[in-house]
C-alpha cells in the first residue's frame, strides 16, 4: 500500500506544482499579448494538471484510509473514509484541499473567458499547493514551533512551485523569442521570471534547510537510515538544480542575442525539469518515512 | 552533453521510484511513557492506563486491548485523549484485574498520519 501512497503523492505534488507555476506565469509573468498567444497551450497544461490533482488527491485519501484502517478493504469502506475526513488532522486539511481541487476544474476551463481568470487560478492553486504544507511531517509538531514548521513547509511548497512549475512555460516562451510578433514580450517574460526566480530559489533553499531542521532536530543523525540517505540525495539534486539554474541564467541567457543561447537554455531547462522529477520522487517517499 | 544529463537524470528518477517502492515504512511516533509504568510492581488493579506518545495521536484510529495469559480479552472503556495533552491516550479499565500477567496491545495513528502499533506486559502480584 505504501507504493501506492508514493505513487499518488508523486503525481499530486507534480500536478499542484505545475498548476501553480503555469497560473503564476500566465497571470504575472506574461504580458497580455504573450498571454493570449500561450493561452491554448497553457490551458491544456492547466486542465491536465487539474484532473491529475483531483484524481491523485482522491487516490491519496483512499490509500490513507486503508493505511489508517485495516488495509485494502478499508480504502473503499465509506465509514473509514469519512472517519478519516471527519476526525483526523489529515482529513480536516484534505476536506478543504479536495474542495479546492474540485473548484480548480471549472476555473481552468474559464481562465481565458473571464477577466482575471489566470489570477483566480493562481490563487486557488496556491491554496491547493500551500495546503500540502499542513500535512505529514509538517503537522507533527504542536504550539508555536508547529506554526513555524507549517509556515516553513507552505513557503517551501509555494517557492518551489514557482521555480519548478514555471519551467514548462519558460520552454514555450523560448520558442517565441525570435518571433516578430511576440519576441519583445517573450523577452520581458523571461526577464521577469529570472528576477522573481532569484527570490523563489532563495526562499526554497532557506525553507528547505529549516524544514529539515524541524524534522531532524531531535533525531539521531545517521545517513545510513533510509530517510536521511534520501534527504542527502535530495540535497545533492537540489544543488545540481541550483548549478543548472545559474548556468542557464548567467551563461546561456547572455548568449541569446546572437548565439546558440536559446537552444542551450531550452536544453538546460529540460534538464532542470528532469532533475525536479527526481526530487519530487524523493519528496513523495520522504513524507512517508520516519526521519530516524 | 545536455542530452546525457537528461538521460542520466531520467534513469536516476526511474531507479529512485522503483527502489523507493520496496522501502519499509518506519514508525514516526513511538510510545514514550505509560502509567502504570513498565517497571512498576502492581499490587492492585489500576483503574485506567495512560499511554503517552512522542507525538499527538488521532483518537478516531486508536485502539487498545488488554489480554490475559489465557488470551482472553479484558473489557476496557471508551478511549479518550487527556484534555491537557493530546499525546496521552487514557484507557479506562471497567473490571478489576485479578493477579496475573496481562499484555497491553496498542495501535494508534500519529498526527502525521502514520499507523504505529506495539505491546507491553503488565503484571499484578498482590
Amino acid at each position: 500500500m505504501d507504493a501506492w501512497l508514493y505513487f499518488f503523492r508523486f503525481f499530486h505534488y507534480a500536478a499542484a506544482l505545475q498548476l501553480f507555476g503555469t497560473a503564476v506565469f500566465q497571470a504575472w509573468m506574461a504580458p497580455p499579448n504573450l498571454r493570449r498567444a500561450m493561452s491554448a497551450f497553457e490551458e491544456r497544461v492547466a486542465l491536465c494538471s487539474a484532473v491529475v490533482l483531483l484524481v491523485s488527491g482522491v487516490g491519496w485519501l483512499l490509500t490513507v484510509a486503508g493505511s489508517m484502517g485495516s488495509g485494502w478493504a478499508d480504502t473503499i469502506n465509506p465509514d473509514v473514509v469519512f472517519r478519516v475526513l471527519r476526525a483526523t488532522q489529515f482529513g480536516q486539511v484534505w476536506t478543504w484541499h479536495l474542495a479546492i481541487a474540485v473548484m480548480i476544474l471549472p476555473a481552468t476551463a474559464l481562465v481565458s473567458r473571464v477577466r482575471m481568470g489566470w489570477t483566480l487560478l493562481a490563487i486557488l492553486s496556491a491554496l491547493a499547493l500551500g495546503g500540502l504544507g499542513l500535512i505529514g511531517h509538517a503537522s507533527a509538531l504542536d504550539g508555536f514551533v508547529g506554526v513555524l514548521n507549517r509556515a516553513s513547509h507552505i513557503l517551501h511548497a509555494l517557492s518551489s512551485g514557482f521555480w519548478l512549475g514555471s519551467l514548462l512555460s519558460l520552454i514555450y516562451v523560448l520558442g517565441l523569442l525570435r518571433s516578430s510578433d511576440f519576441g519583445r514580450d517573450a523577452d520581458m517574460a523571461l526577464h521577469r521570471f529570472s528576477g522573481l526566480g532569484h527570490g523563489a530559489v532563495a526562499i526554497a533553499l532557506a525553507t528547505g534547510i529549516s524544514n529539515s531542521w524541524f524534522v531532524l532536530r531531535h533525531a539521531e543523525l545517521n545517513p545510513t537510515t533510509p530517510y536521511q540517505a534520501m534527504l542527502l540525495l535530495k540535497i545533492l539534486l537540489v544543488c545540481s538544480m541550483l548549478v543548472l539554474a545559474l548556468v542557464n541564467r548567467y551563461v546561456f541567457v547572455p548568449r541569446i542575442p546572437n548565439g546558440p543561447g536559446i537552444r542551450q537554455l531550452r536544453d538546460g531547462t529540460i534538464a532542470e525539469i528532469v532533475v525536479s522529477a527526481a526530487i519530487l520522487t524523493l519528496v513523495s517517499v520522504l513524507g512517508v518515512l520516519s526521519p530516524s | 552533453m545536455t542530452n546525457l544529463w537528461v538521460k542520466g537524470y531520467a534513469a536516476l528518477a526511474s531507479t529512485l521510484f522503483v527502489g523507493s517502492t520496496i522501502l519499509p515504512a518506519y514508525a514516526h511516533a513511538d510510545l514514550a511513557e505509560t502509567v502504570p509504568s513498565l517497571t512498576e510492581a502492581l499490587t492492585t488493579s489500576p483503574e485506567e492506563l495512560r499511554l503517552t506518545f512522542t507525538e499527538s495521536v488521532e483518537i478516531a484510529f486508536s485502539e487498545v486491548s488488554i489480554v490475559d495469559s489465557e488470551k482472553t480479552e479484558i473489557q476496557v472503556g471508551e478511549l479518550s485523549l487527556d484534555p491537557e495533552d493530546n499525546k496521552t491516550l487514557v484507557v479506562p479499565i471497567e473490571v478489576a484485574l485479578v493477579a496475573g500477567t496481562y499484555t497491553v496491545e496498542w495501535a494508534v495513528v500519529s498526527a502525521d498520519g502514520h499507523k504505529i502499533e506495539g505491546s507491553y506486559d503488565m503484571t499484578i502480584a498482590p
